[in-house]
Parts: structure tokens; sequence; C-alpha cells
């Protein structure tokens, strides 16, 4: 079996004996993932992808302390997630140019801005209207596939309101797109 | 509550796709080039850290035991001196008797 086809566990075997290739492989698999989440947290790209890239460190640092006994996605979420948390408060007061204005700089040039590239900024915008429980519970359920439990254990908040969290998340996103002429339905 | 939000047996595909395509990062080699390289830094940083901490007290540790070897040499030399001291002089009755041969 080529090694990239290892499973998340074997890998992580390989890793924590010191095979760096191994982490390579998981870094792979989940730096797509990783990177979504830091950016649902932080709006600023380059901030996620600092915080993407500290979590994956801290992850390799600590490989020790994994449980193999459980899937190593949440694992690794949790860190991402910890490290977009502290990056948001190391943060400074960094002038940020909001998303809206880039939407609105984008619609402003429509020769050079697709449709497509309008409406991620809309998502994107429209995401950033949620409060972050309810932005994070939605991202996490409805574009990584993580389960309302797992959900809950990485927000910590019970099954429930991740459930609750998750259905409001969608009905809002709906809401806000529709007002901006964009059906998610028919957006595909 | 499960009642209340009955679209939820399942991620929504299509909403799932639109999010991924809306938060997707641009560059993913880059990215996984540039965690690679932090790491590769990390592991050699790590390793002048040990080398670095090990220094001092190894350091300490060799000049405690350069020490040592040096009482030990002088003790183990002047022990030697001594018997081959001993062991030159003539034995006292020997010397009585020269005394009393010379006169």
């Amino acid at each position: 079996m080529r090694i990239s086809q290892e499973t998340d566990t074997s890998l992580v075997t390989l890793a924590t004996a010191g095979d760096a290739e191994a982490f390579g492989h998981l870094l792979e698999r989940y730096a797509p993932a990783v990177r979504r989440v830091t950016r649902a947290v932080l709006e600023n790209p380059d901030d996620a992808d600092d915080a993407a890239q500290e979590a994956f460190l801290s992850a390799w640092r600590h490989l020790g302390r994994y449980d193999a006994r459980r899937p190593f996605g949440p694992w690794l979420m949790r860190i991402a997630l910890n490290a977009a948390y502290d990056a948001r408060r190391r943060r400074s007061v960094r002038a940020t140019e909001p998303l809206q204005d880039q939407a609105a700089a984008a619609g402003a040039t429509p020769e050079v801005v697709t449709d497509r590239a309008l409406l991620r900024d809309r998502v994107r915008a429209a995401l950033h209207e949620l409060p972050e429980r309810r932005r994070l519970a939605l991202v996490l359920y409805d574009a990584e596939g993580y389960s309302h439990r797992e959900i809950g254990e990485l927000l910590s908040i019970p099954e429930g309101t991740v459930r609750s969290e998750v259905f409001h998340a969608r009905r809002a996103l709906r809401q806000t797109l529709k007002a901006h002429g964009e059906d998610i339905d028919d957006a595909l | 509550m499960h009642s209340d939000l009955p679209d939820q047996a399942a991620p929504d595909e299509v909403l799932g796709r639109l999010l991924r395509d809306s938060l997707e990062a641009e560059n993913p080699g880059g990215f996984v080039a540039r965690v690679r390289q932090a790491m590769q830094q990390e592991r050699r940083d790590s390793a002048i850290e040990v080398l670095a901490r090990w220094t001092r007290p190894g350091l300490a540790a060799a000049a405690l035991v350069a020490m040592a070897v040096g009482l030990w040499m002088g003790i183990a030399i002047g022990r030697q001196t001594a018997a081959l001291n001993d062991d030159l002089l003539p034995e006292p009755d020997l010397v009585v008797a020269a005394l009393v041969d010379s006169r």
C-alpha cells in the first residue's frame, strides 16, 4: 500500500515515530479543510493561513497526545480552531479591508471579476454576518461533514444546540443571499 | 428539538459545495510546501536547542571530570614519588654501619 493511501491512524503512528513524510501526507490530506475552517474564523486569508500553519506545527509537536482510538480529523480541527482563536486574540488592530467592501470593489470592475468570484465574496460576507458559533456549526456540518456530536465536542456545546445553530445558519445564509439576488439552490 | 429541524439528516450537499468553494484558499501546493519548510526549520531549531541545552552542563561536567582526574593523578604521582624516595633511601642500620666504618 502506498503511504498516501494509508489510514489516518497508521500515518499518525508513523509520524509519531518521527516519520516526517507520513505527517506530510496528513498535512496534504487535511490542509484544505483546516484552511477553510481557520478562514471561517478569521476573515483575512493570510491570517487564516498563518493559523492553519500554526495548527499543523502544533499537531506535529503534540502528536504524542493524540489518542489513536479516536478519529484524527476532529482532534486536528480542535487544534486548528484554537490556533485561529489565538491568532484573533493576538491580532493587532490591523486594518483589514471588510469583505463587503471587497465585494463592492469587485462589483465595480465587473470585467475582471467573474460571477462565481462575486458569489464567493457574497457567501463569505453572509457567513461573517452570522454569529461565530453559528457560522462554525454550519461550515463544520455542511462543508466539512462533521457529525452534530463531533461539532458539539469541538465547540463545547450540546448536540441539540449544534442542530439548532445549523438550522438557523442555513436559513440566515439563504435569506441573506436571496436579498442579494442569489439562490443557493441555483448557485452551482 | 429534532422534530423542529427536519432537514438535518445529512449535510446539505449544494450548500456544502458552495461553502467550500467560498472558503477555499488559494495555492494549496504552496501552503503545504510552506508548512513542510516550517517543520524542517523547527526540527533544526529543536536539535540546536537540545545541543545548546546540553552544552553548559556538559562543559561543567567535563570540567569536574578533568579536575577529578587531575586530583587523582596528582595524588597517584605524589604516592609514587614518596614510594620511590623510600626505595632510594638506605635502611637506617646501613647508615649507622656506614657511619661507624667511616670513623
